[in-house]
């Protein structure tokens, strides 16, 4: 691929600088305010990061994979006694920690083996059943738990150690937030997205579903692991209590509490619901989990994002301010703020209370300028045709040169049939795409045309028959590969995920193009960041060609039908594909909609040399862009030809418009 | 050995009452009720005080149990499950555990201090022992002696699944529940009461609890939390059998009763590794059969 084009990226780049200034106040205040607290307080603390990193670590499966683990807590528990197993026998505490990750990374992806045949609750009924062994057993065995070698860890003694430890936890929650931000940001938050939102469809964009849950489930561990070891250093080792089912059920509740998926709302809820309670205890300890219980429903059934989904909100109702109202109030916050955290100092230390301090004014002060100018998106644009050069962009990806060379007959489909059990969807079916071509492919409800894009791109495999690409055979190729070879199609039910913004689905549509591994991906490796670049680079030339631009940060299901047709088109060209499978392209456009999406044919085959099979009822653009046109009714091969043939052979003619009366096939179907 | 297998079935069977909860809620609305096992231990303990405690009749206890159970169950649908209806089912699943968490620790407020006094007098903490709920006999069978309790769960679980057989196969109401529970929108469309539905099987679905709870607090020390150890078996015995499978939960459940038993009886002194066990089952299963022994296609939705 060529090197990334700065002028097309510098388009994307959001503006304000100062927005950095938040984040940055953030770590100076969680630096800062702790050194003026006292032991026993920096050690709650610490406890809370490490429970974040936990309810980070459980937010990967449930809210990038969407699956569920109950036994969440026996994770982490393994995590600690696996760091007294390396720490107890001198492991530098880093090394410590990673390996205890790395154990626990092992151990989540066998429990996960189940999710790469089933999906839903089983598996994490499976967790549970792991939450529960290892409570009664592995955690009461002393050959795991290091008592019957006599392994003791503790955090480094010493003047200040406490705090020196927080530092450390906090050292690694940073690292931690890190990766899961780069994880959305890389092929390997994307393919657990996709797979999570549209698991059938995930296969068209060449994402493997089985290996992305399992890489998920590896990524929790690991994050458990970490969070487990921190306890263990803490606490100076565990017990099987502290990591009991109930506790797994308490995270799962705190996770979802603070918002399934969103960074900011599980931090939120650490810090709220395990760091407050344990700096000011409420009275009756025995009420706090009564009341996180209530909590939990309550969030349910009246908050269903949690805290994330209200920090969104209220960021919004903020962001939409003026900027005197905004340093107004952050002014009084400040005010608030000083006055609180004075009143609670003995200013024993005045020099960590002006650290302090002064890293609040930043939050507050950053808080304060969190203002945007209101965008509005624009609509879709009458598109310019694409430069060559933009056009030789998106159509250079990696692919060996026998799938580049001109030949000519790109798709060879030959007497394929197909059976549903008691039901000939398909039966000796041939039809052949040269290179260059649009070719049409009309029929009634149910003559099997969506069967025949299934098999082409591997979802159904026929009863008989053969598929060859390029002259070589398919069939024997797996789905997800088809992508790489040059298959792009879009589906007749929307394909792409509606949550998300237009830039990502079209980033998800090119993972295949993605070629650093997605380990590599997240820890910033390689050329990650040079790749990640070109894609974003592509997906926005993509747009391009749609008119789709200013719309590019735009959540997809907040779009019109229509628009989220072009995109879907815009994801199936951006993955490179040289042949485009269009199941029911104008289904639910407008007359003046689909009479655009004409001429977008056209221009693909006009600008980028693609290549398009179609399926369509729409007669007037078939007639129009089609070179050649398959007829099928009932699995069969009905008529065949240019489109004014096909349109006026008197079988189609009979078959679409009905016939006058039932002949022996006993079939009338309408159009 | 054969002595210890018929214990192991009587645990099994209580296990199986507890799956079938599950179960019938799991198809009726694809909600996994964490709560399953708590709505009959609070029920069970609400009656155990109501009943004057160490005073109360053993048989009253298990059918007030039942009955509070069913109660709590009907309760749980029309206050939490049915404004979620039209949420991803995960959000009903999450709902349920909050549900758990808040009888669990409900239930924990007690004491002679306590809000509630769930305990006996002169006691303070938990596990209580209950006046027996299943009754005092025991019969002995191929040299083991099997308590009433167990007996009883055998009889109760055997009678229940005849029960929903009967009532699935020969009532109007039970063909519709068949109906609803297989595409609720179509037989929503058909006429169906859903809602109706939805409110009977969480209904079954506590009761079956209270009379697990009741049964569980026969055999041995009662505390909150002991309904969730028991619910777990169950959740593992019912993704054997099948998550969409009443039969398939009984058939699971009796598994995994005979496999903790038979484990305990040959390695008695090593606990918990019975645990163990179940989760070489469940995980074996799920990568063999996914659906379970008796599942069909929506066992792995």
């Amino acid at each position: 691929m060529r090197p990334p084009d700065m002028a097309v990226l510098r388009r994307l780049r959001a503006p304000a600088a100062r927005r950095a200034l938040l984040p940055l106040g953030l770590v100076a205040a969680a630096v800062a305010v702790p050194a003026t607290l006292g032991e026993t307080q920096v050690a709650s603390l610490t406890e809370t990061v490490a429970i974040a990193i936990a309810l980070l670590s459980l937010n990967v499966l449930l809210g990038y994979a969407g699956q569920i683990s109950l036994g969440h807590a026996a994770f982490v528990g393994t995590g600690a006694f696996l760091a007294v197993q390396l720490g107890g026998r001198g492991l530098p505490l880093p090394l410590a920690v990673l390996g205890a990750g790395l154990g626990v990374g092992a151990l989540t992806a066998l429990v996960g083996l189940p999710s790469l045949r089933i999906r839903g609750l089983a598996v994490a009924i499976a967790t549970l059943v792991y939450g529960i062994a290892a409570q009664n057993f592995l955690f009461e065995q002393g050959w795991f738990t290091g008592a019957d070698a006599g392994l003791l860890i503790s955090a480094p003694l010493g003047f200040g150690a406490v705090y020196r430890f927080f530092l450390v936890a906090l050292g690694f929650l940073a690292a931690v937030l890190l990766v899961d931000r780069q994880l959305l940001r890389t092929k390997f938050g994307r393919s657990l997205v996709v797979v999570r939102d549209a698991e059938d469809r995930a296969v068209a964009f060449g994402v493997e579903p089985g290996p992305a849950k399992l890489r998920a489930y590896a990524l929790s561990g690991i994050l458990a692991g970490i969070a487990g070891a921190l306890i263990a250093y803490l606490t100076g080792g565990g017990s099987a209590g502290d990591f009991g089912v109930l506790r797994s059920l308490e995270l799962l509740a705190f996770a979802v509490v603070g918002g399934i998926g969103s960074r900011g709302g599980v931090l939120a809820a650490a810090v709220l619901l395990i760091g407050v309670p344990r700096l000011f205890p409420p009275p009756d300890a025995r009420l706090a989990p009564l009341l996180g219980g209530l909590l939990l429903i309550g969030v349910i059934l009246f908050l269903p994002d949690g805290f994330g989904g209200l920090l969104r909100r209220l960021r919004v109702r903020w962001e939409a301010l003026g900027t005197q109202a905004r340093t107004a109030l952050a002014g009084v916050a400040a005010l608030a703020v000083a006055l609180t955290v004075a009143r609670a100092q003995d200013a024993a230390n005045d020099a960590a209370l002006a650290a302090a301090l002064l890293s609040l004014a930043a939050v507050v002060a950053g808080v304060a300028l969190r203002g945007r100018a209101p965008a509005l998106p624009s609509p879709v644009t009458a598109a310019p045709a694409l430069p060559d050069a933009d056009a030789a962009a998106l159509r250079d990806v990696p692919r060996a040169l026998g799938l580049r060379m001109p030949t000519a007959a790109l798709l060879e489909v030959e007497a394929v049939s197909v059976r549903f059990g008691g039901v000939q969807a398909l039966s000796d079916v041939s039809l052949q795409v040269r290179q260059g071509e649009i070719v049409g492919l009309i029929g009634a409800n149910g003559a099997g045309k969506s069967t025949l894009f299934n098999v082409a791109s591997g979802f159904v495999t026929p009863t008989g028959g053969s598929l060859r690409y390029r002259g070589r055979e398919l069939l024997t190729t797996a789905p997800a590969r088809r992508t790489e070879l040059g298959i792009g199609r879009t589906f007749q039910h929307m394909g792409l995920l509606r949550p998300e913004t237009v830039q990502d689905n079209v980033l998800l549509a090119q993972h295949w193009l993605a070629r650093y591994p997605s380990w590599a991906g997240i820890l910033r490796l390689g050329d990650t960041t040079l790749t990640e670049r070109r894609l974003r680079q592509r997906a926005e030339l993509a747009l391009e060609l749609f008119g789709l631009t200013g719309l590019r940060h735009e959540p997809l299901g907040a779009l019109p039908y229509g628009t989220m047709r072009m995109v879907e088109l815009a994801s199936a060209v951006a993955t490179g594909a040289d042949l485009l499978l269009f199941d029911e392209a104008t289904a639910g456009l407008g007359p003046e909609e689909a009479h655009g999406l004409a001429d977008v044919w056209l221009r693909l085959r006009g600008e980028l040399g693609l290549t398009l099979l179609v399926i369509e009822h729409h007669v007037p653009m078939i007639a129009r862009t089609c070179d050649y046109v398959y007829a099928l009714a009932s699995g069969r091969t009905l008529a065949e030809g240019r489109p004014a043939d096909v349109q006026s052979n008197p079988d189609v003619v009979a078959e679409f418009l009905g016939r006058s009366t039932i002949d022996a096939g006993g079939e009338r179907s309408g159009a | 050995m054969l002595g210890a297998v018929v214990a192991a079935l009587g645990d099994g069977a209580i296990l199986a009452l507890v799956a079938t909860g599950l179960v019938l809620v799991f198809k009726g609305s694809r909600v996994l009720n964490l709560a399953q096992g708590e709505i009959g231990a609070f029920a069970l303990l609400v009656v155990y005080v109501a009943l004057g405690k160490q005073s109360a009749p053993g048989f009253a206890l298990l059918a007030g149990a039942t009955l509070l159970g069913g109660v709590l169950g009907i309760g749980t649908e029309r206050l939490i499950m049915r404004p979620l209806v039209e949420r991803p089912p995960i959000q009903s699943t999450i709902a349920s555990l909050g549900l758990t968490v808040v009888l669990v620790n409900a239930a924990a407020l007690n004491g002679t201090d306590g809000v509630l006094g769930f305990l006996p007098q002169g006691q303070n903490s938990y596990p209580l022992t209950m006046p027996p709920t299943a009754g005092r006999g025991s019969v002995v069978v191929a040299g083991a002696t099997l308590v009433s309790g167990r007996l009883v769960a055998l009889v109760a679980t055997a009678a229940v699944g005849a029960a929903l057989w009967l009532f699935f196969t020969r009532t109007r109401f039970g063909l519709a529940v068949l109906a609803a529970t297989s595409d609720n929108t179509v037989a929503r469309i058909l006429g169906v009461p859903v809602r109706n539905v939805y409110r009977f099987t969480w209904g079954v679905g506590g009761a079956l609890s209270g009379l697990a709870a009741a049964l569980v607090a026969s055999l041995g020390p009662f505390q909150p939390a002991t309904m969730t150890f028991t619910l777990i078996g169950a959740l593992a015995g019912a993704v054997i059998g099948g998550l969409d499978s009443v039969p398939g939960a009984i058939v699971g459940s009796l598994l995994v009763g005979v496999v903790q038993g038979l484990i305990k009886y040959h390695f008695p002194s090593v606990g918990g590794v019975e645990n163990v066990a179940v989760l070489a089952l469940v995980l074996v299963t799920l990568m063999v059969r996914p659906r379970g022994l008796l599942g069909g296609a929506g066992a792995t939705a």
